[in-house]
C-alpha cells in the first residue's frame, strides 16, 4: 500500500490508531450498506456492501450521504398470555 | 401570446398541471405559464445521457483513511463505471477531477478503468489534480484544466517500514515506472519531459517536483485544453455525436 499525495503524510495518517465507533449494516430497496452512526437516528453511508449496479448510479447511495432510521424496540411482555 | 401557435409548441398541459389557468395562459407551454404566474421557473430536466463523476480529495483504497481526509472511494468509483459503461441512457462520462492524490493502486484502477471506458470520456482538473489524480487526468478521450488549476507532480515515497536495501529502490523505482508509463501512454507529454517536472529540485514541493500549473499542463502535452465545464461538456457533445455518426455509417447496432 502505497499512497501517492502531495499533502504531508502525517497528516493524512493522523488518528489512523484511534478507536472508532462500529459501522452497522442496513438494508433499504435490496441495498446492502455500512452506515456509520452519527445519533439514535441518522447516519451516513460508508459504502454499499451488496447492490444491484444502477444503485451505484444513484446520488442517494453515494458515500457520505445522510440515512435517517428509527429504532425498532420489539414487544418484551405479551399481555395476553398473563 | 400569438407565437405559441406558429412556433409548434404543444398545447397539452402536463399530467398534474392544473387544468384551469387563472389567466389567459392556458394556451402556453407550462414553463411559460409558471414564468407568467410566479416569476420563476423550474429548470427543465437536463439530457441524462452524460453520467458525472467526481474525484474530490484523497483517493481512498486499501486502507481506511481517518476521518479527517475528505476521500473518494475506489470500490464506490469502479461499480459506477462499470454502470456507466452497461448503461443504455448514458452515452458519455464526465469526471471533475480536485484531488490531492491517494492510494497508488486504487488511482491507477480508476484510470485504467476510465481508460477502457467504450464509451467517450471527458475529465476536468479544478482546483488541483495532484500526485495520483495525474494519471486519472489523462485517463480520458479529451481531458481539461481550469487556468488556474495545478497538477503537482512529484516522486512517489514509500511509508511504513522502509528495508534499507538497494532492492527497496528497485521497488519504489517500479512503482514510479507504472505512473511514468500510464502518463505518457495516454498524454502527449514525453517521458523525459514527465521525469524532469518529477525530479525537478529548487520548487517548494516539500523536497523535489512541480507544481504544473493550468496553461503549463497544455503547453507540456499533459492535458489537452484550458477550459471549465462548459467547454468539457462541448466536448463531450461533440464525441457523442461522432460516435452516433460513426456507428451509423457502419450500420452497427447497438449489442442487445
Amino acid at each position: 500500500m502505497t499512497i501517492y499525495t502531495n499533502m504531508p503524510i502525517e497528516l493524512v495518517l493522523s488518528g489512523v490508531d484511534q478507536p472508532r465507533q462500529a459501522d452497522m449494516e442496513i438494508e433499504i430497496d435490496g441495498v446492502l450498506m455500512q452506515v456509520a452512526p452519527l445519533n439514535a437516528t441518522s447516519g451516513t453511508i460508508v459504502r454499499l456492501l451488496r447492490s444491484p449496479l444502477q444503485a451505484y448510479l444513484n446520488p442517494a447511495y453515494a458515500p457520505g450521504q445522510l440515512i435517517q432510521y428509527h429504532p425498532v424496540i420489539p414487544p418484551r411482555t405479551n399481555w395476553d398470555a398473563r | 401570446m400569438t407565437y405559441m401557435n406558429d412556433s409548434g409548441f404543444s398545447n397539452e398541459q402536463e399530467p398534474g398541471q392544473p387544468t384551469e389557468a387563472p389567466n389567459t395562459n392556458n394556451q402556453a407551454p407550462p414553463a411559460v405559464q409558471t414564468i407568467n404566474q410566479l416569476g420563476q421557473m423550474t429548470t427543465p430536466s437536463g439530457e441524462d445521457n452524460i453520467f458525472c463523476m467526481s474525484i474530490i480529495g484523497q483517493i481512498e483504497g486499501h486502507l481506511v483513511l481517518p476521518p479527517q481526509n475528505k476521500t473518494t472511494k475506489y470500490e464506490h468509483v469502479i461499480p459506477q463505471i462499470v454502470a456507466a459503461e452497461q448503461s443504455r441512457s448514458i452515452e458519455g462520462v464526465l469526471i471533475v477531477l480536485n484531488t490531492v492524490g491517494g492510494d497508488v493502486e486504487a488511482g491507477l484502477a480508476i484510470a485504467e478503468m476510465i481508460a477502457s471506458l467504450s464509451k467517450p470520456t471527458v475529465t476536468v482538473v479544478l482546483g488541483g489534480g495532484h500526485s495520483i489524480g495525474v494519471p486519472i487526468a489523462v485517463s480520458s478521450n479529451y481531458s481539461i484544466i481550469a487556468e488556474s488549476a495545478t497538477m503537482t507532480i512529484h516522486p512517489i515515497r514509500l511509508n511504513g517500514l522502509v528495508i534499507g536495501v538497494p532492492q527497496t529502490f528497485e521497488y519504489l523505482d517500479k512503482m514510479q515506472e507504472r505512473v511514468v508509463r500510464f502518463v505518457t501512454s495516454h498524454s502527449r507529454i514525453k517521458e523525459e519531459k514527465f521525469k524532469e517536472l518529477m525530479f525537478k529540485t529548487g520548487e517548494l514541493n516539500r523536497d523535489i517536483g512541480t507544481s504544473v500549473v493550468g496553461p503549463d499542463a497544455v503547453k507540456y502535452g499533459l492535458i489537452d485544453a484550458i477550459g471549465g465545464v462548459g467547454e468539457a461538456i462541448r466536448k463531450l457533445n461533440q464525441l457523442i455525436e461522432a460516435k452516433r455518426q460513426a456507428m451509423s455509417s457502419e450500420g452497427s447496432s447497438p449489442i442487445q
